[in-house]
């Protein structure tokens, strides 16, 4: 149980998660962290749906955050998937060495 | 009209200047006092015996990704399992048809070679 | 002090009305799963059985979305309101459905010379085309995230289709990448406009904005709308948010491309036009401007862009955004005229037969083993294929607005809508960008009617097959009808948008 007090500072970390995975996916190179801040902008997510669900006194917030749980496996297991595949045919895994299409 | 918008900038300000300012304050005070126990991975915890830092085979990325899928998907019983009593027989339906979908994963997973170790 | 248990709603159940109306989608569920298991029990020598069948479900998905369009009549909504059973979802429905087929027609030829015919392949785009059906027609905002979720996690994986073709990994990758990337911001979006007016259905939310705009709008409320848009942003293909498109324009599989230069935009307009026209009338003040300049930089930045391009899969992808662009001027028109959601459902028709007709002619003509990519493989194509020649002329006139063809009227419907609401810089914006368009449109019409240089290789152009045939008459007579018989798709669309689901805002005109 949290005390509705504690609602604007799980907001506040809500936020702040967000901004720390957006800033990540900006300026990261390796594809697996990059991939990791992605999955801190979902939880970001998450950890405000549920939050405001708390806040506002009902259920979908939850739920919401239940099917967002199942999106981001599904998303990390086919990013595994190709970073997996990609390491085998035999490339530097660095985002930005990633440019085999040039403009 | 303008000024709604100033408690935005008052939030984004907030987040970023913590974001920044954690990280240069424990840079800025945090004693620095390097030895070879503080290095390891878990400090007092077991002694590694050799460098993590080697391949593992891709059969293990492949179960990962499957256990993940699989697992992650069950989190829907649970609710489920809370209610099924007043749900009566379209509870038992909806989560045969939910298994049932699952399954055919699975079968497809097992036919195409992917849980063969070697 | 302690908060109370989450108040939990009374137990409901659907009826078989909820899944009679979800028909469309449960059929091409089920043949999603149906296509799985066939594909771990057939021998690999059947697999042209597994076109056959994801055909037959597109066909019959079609067919129920046909007696949905009868049977919706002014409107109602499924599941507790969750999903909107409506003309507008069916018509948008018939979109993807026809989009689908003539790209799974055109798939096995391509499929079997690049040497990738794998069977998942019909299992994945029966999947997205699920993915973009729930995303027509959901009401919820759950419902509208997981939508966009199936449709683009079943695409990266369809980009990446060709796995020991590093192109085609590396598009998947970037593809990956960005899409969560933009999945980040949608769902931030969306908790936001779910925290501050505390419902997630489309309609309560729409009701509980207009009783704040009484007061003042929640600055929470407007960053989340933002987020959201920037989410569907990315989806559309819309500067500055469109740096993944040329890549895996280019890299993926060409009849991927074709399917998802289509359909991603087809289904993520659908959805936009819901939630900002029909959900947020009530904030238009707020996000029109942002909508607006999203317009304007995707006309610019796609035409200029294009100009300078010599691969002919990069210089549609280009293109496409700056017809993305066009469609948002029908997205930024006052939502309380109707003729810009009119304009936006026939430009999508429109762009829907043109572009898969020109990705048609790239897609069947590309020889064994490399795609047919670069501008000069086109050059003297006219000698050979006279009839496909001909046809992707066409397709190119259409992208280019030209008349009479579906291309012009799609232009013509949203430039109206705009120049109706005063927002009269946009459409002449639109003009002076589509001259600009029609440089790069004709260079590479041109270039099939002239003949290869003496020392110049000419491009082995595959056999026009039967179901190649097939797929560019029917895209050609798509082109011209909806260029001359205006009238039979704008009643359509017209007749859609006005049971448009959820009802908020009056509109008129």
């Amino acid at each position: 149980m949290i005390s509705t007090g504690l609602f604007p500072y799980m907001l506040g970390l809500s936020a702040f998660l967000f901004t720390v995975g957006a800033t990540g996916v900006l300026i990261r190179r390796n594809p697996l962290v990059v991939f990791m801040c992605i999955e801190l902008m979902l939880n970001a997510g998450n950890v405000a749906l549920i939050a405001y669900g708390r806040f506002l006194n009902s259920v979908e917030g939850q739920i919401f955050a239940f099917m967002v749980i199942i999106v981001a496996a599904a998303e990390v297991v086919v990013g595994l998937a190709l970073i997996t595949q990609i390491f085998r045919l035999g490339r530097e895994l660095d985002v930005d060495d990633i440019s085999e299409m040039s403009e | 009209m303008l000024s709604d918008y100033a408690p935005i900038l008052v939030f984004l300000v907030v987040v970023l200047g913590f974001a920044v300012g954690a990280q240069v304050a424990s840079n800025a005070l945090g004693p620095r006092r390097p030895s070879a126990a503080k290095e390891l991975p878990y400090e007092s915890g077991i002694v590694p015996r050799e460098s993590a830092r080697r391949r593992f085979s891709v059969s293990f990325y492949v179960t990962a990704m499957l256990f993940i899928i699989f697992d992650v998907e069950s989190i829907f019983l649970f609710p489920w399992a809370t209610i099924v009593r007043q749900l009566k027989i379209f509870g038992i339906v909806e989560i045969a048809i939910f298994i049932g979908t699952l399954l055919v994963g699975l079968l497809y997973v097992w036919r195409k070679g992917a849980l063969r170790w070697d | 002090m302690l908060a109370q248990a989450a108040t939990i709603p009374a137990l409901v159940t659907p009826t078989g009305r909820d899944l009679l109306g979800l028909l469309p989608e449960l059929i091409l569920g089920a043949a999603f799963v149906l296509l799985m298991a066939l594909d771990a029990f057939l021998p690999s020598t059947r697999r042209s059985w597994l076109a056959v069948v994801a055909f037959i479900s597109l066909a019959a998905a079609f067919g129920a979305s046909m007696w949905g369009w009868f049977d919706s009549g002014s409107g109602r909504t499924l599941y507790f309101g969750a999903f909107a059973y409506d003309r507008y979802s069916m018509f948008v429905n018939a979109i993807l459905l026809v989009s689908s087929a003539l790209v799974v027609i055109i798939s096995p030829q391509y499929l079997n010379r690049r040497g990738i015919h794998h069977g998942e392949y019909y299992a994945l785009i029966l999947a997205s085309t699920t993915g973009m059906m729930i995303l027509a027609g959901a009401m919820n905002l759950m419902v509208i995230f997981l939508g966009i979720e199936l449709l683009s996690i079943s695409l990266y994986v369809l980009s990446g289709f060709s796995r020991g073709d590093e192109r085609s990994q590396e598009a998947a990758l970037k593809y990956l990448l960005l899409g969560g990337f933009a999945s980040g911001f949608l769902l931030y979006g969306m908790a936001l406009v779910y925290g501050e007016t505390g419902h997630t259905q489309l309609a309560q939310i729409g009701l509980a904005l207009r009783a704040a705009q009484t007061s003042s709008v929640d600055p929470l409320v407007l960053v989340g709308v933002i987020l959201v848009f920037i989410g569907f942003a990315f989806k559309v293909s819309a500067v500055p948010f469109h740096t993944w498109t040329p890549d895996v324009y280019q890299g993926a599989p060409t009849s991927v491309t074709t399917f998802m230069s289509v359909t991603t935009k087809v289904a993520a307009f659908a959805a936009l036009v819901r939630v900002f026209t029909y959900t947020f009338p009530y904030v238009y003040t707020h996000w029109q401007v942002i909508v607006s300049l999203v317009a304007i930089l995707s006309m610019l930045v796609g035409n200029i862009a294009a100009l300078t391009q010599t691969s002919l899969k990069r210089m549609l992808a280009y293109s496409g955004i700056a017809q993305a662009g066009y469609i948002l001027i029908g997205v930024a028109v006052d939502p309380r005229v109707a003729l810009g959601t009119i304009g936006v459902l026939y430009y999508l028709a429109a762009y829907a037969v043109t572009n898969i007709g020109a990705f048609a002619v790239i897609t069947v003509m590309a020889g064994r083993g490399e795609d047919l990519d670069s501008y000069s493989g086109l050059r003297g194509l006219a000698f050979r294929r006279p009839y496909v020649a001909a046809a992707m002329g066409l397709f190119l006139l259409s992208l280019g607005g030209f008349p009479p063809t579906a291309g012009f009227f799609g232009k013509f419907f949203v430039f109206a809508a705009a120049i109706k609401t005063g927002l009269t810089p946009l459409a002449i914006w639109g003009i002076v960008t589509s001259a600009v368009s029609v440089f790069y449109y004709l260079r590479v019409a041109l270039l099939m009617y002239q003949r290869p240089a003496e020392d110049e290789r000419e491009y082995a152009w595959s056999r026009t097959s039967l179901s190649a045939g097939i797929v560019l008459a029917a895209t050609t007579a798509g082109t011209l009808v909806l260029g001359i018989f205006v009238f039979l798709l704008y009643n359509a669309a017209s007749a859609a948008q006005s049971g448009l689901l959820p009802a908020i805002a009056s509109s008129s005109g």
